[in-house]
């Protein structure tokens, strides 16, 4: 069992659920909710949920009439995993000189610059993310497992090649991680 | 200066900082109850920075969103020195430990709004 597959405590969202969430998305984000505005969790999980919607909006139209049960349970996964991601989890270590600065960013964070440095590379939509290595070791090496859907007509290769790059150079210009492998895994196919 | 006033220097300081776009408390077990508070404006929202003194031990804790424009690495640096400068100047004694975490990496957001065409 990993930690992605421990029940997900109540506040996790800082006392939100992923429906008020999505609604208040949209409502265009008004009035201003400080306490969802406020929290890092909240915005993390809309900055995803935002994208997800502006990249597969087109998709889920098309889709939604031929296969309402497949799209629907698509949908489903990719919200359950930006869910999840919000968990904090480890502390990625931030190397200073001085001994008394202790700095970090959280797994969450790292999990969602992942996310973020694949939606908008274009040709896929990220799925779920998983950081495997001892991160809160600085430079140790870190395996990370990402599931995405595929542009139909792209090339599988190729987009995976470009996929793990593009995440190998977010993940190390924003962390200091040495990336050791980016394993891809399409798990689905949409049209643009 | 009180730990109260000290944490609103230092919340503003820190939204100063290039790369910075919000401040968070950082996530302890009393999330939830100073999000009620938070709610209820029970809590000032610029006292965000934690101010901890604790047997002539000085500690402060962070939570920041930074922009994805810039290294979250040099944006969270550049924090933990602002704070600890801060902290060194403005109290009586100095940090014994500045703790800052990123907790969001976000898109770039335009700093000027979409102007109207012709």
């Amino acid at each position: 069992m990993t930690t992605d597959d421990l029940p997900l405590p109540d506040d996790d969202l800082d006392g939100h659920t992923i429906e008020e969430l999505a609604d208040y998305l949209d409502r265009g984000r008004t009035p201003v909710d400080p306490s969802i505005e406020g929290s890092a969790a909240c915005r993390l999980a809309m900055t995803n949920m935002q994208r997800l919607r502006e990249l597969s909006v087109g998709a889920l139209e098309r889709r939604a009439d031929a296969e309402p049960d497949r799209e629907a349970g698509w949908v489903d996964r990719l919200l359950e995993a930006i869910r999840a991601e919000v968990r904090p989890g480890r502390d990625v270590p931030v190397a200073h000189p001085d001994p008394r600065l202790q700095l970090a960013l959280t797994e969450a964070a790292v999990r969602g610059l992942v996310r973020r440095a694949g939606d908008t590379m274009g040709g896929v939509v990220m799925g779920r993310c998983t950081l495997d290595g001892d991160l809160e070791q600085p430079g140790a090496p870190v395996r990370i497992d990402v599931t995405a859907g595929l542009v139909y007509g792209e090339p599988v290769e190729a987009t995976a090649d470009r996929l793990r790059r593009t995440i190998a150079e977010a993940v190390e210009r924003h962390t200091g991680l040495v990336v050791d492998a980016v394993d891809v895994r399409f798990d689905d196919v949409y049209l643009p | 200066m009180d730990d109260e006033a000290l944490s609103r220097t230092l919340t503003a300081a820190v939204r100063r900082v290039p790369g910075v776009t919000g401040v968070h408390r950082a996530r302890t077990a009393a999330a939830a109850a100073e999000v009620v508070a938070a709610a209820l404006t029970l809590r000032e929202p610029d006292v965000l920075v934690d101010v901890d003194r604790h047997g002539g031990r000085v500690q402060v804790r962070a939570g920041i969103a930074v922009a994805g424009d810039r290294a979250a690495a040099d944006t969270v640096r550049a924090v933990g020195e602002c704070i600890r400068d801060l902290v060194d100047a403005e109290s009586a004694s100095s940090a014994d430990l500045v703790s800052v975490t990123v907790q969001l990496v976000e898109d770039p957001v335009p700093t000027d709004p979409p102007q109207p065409r012709d």
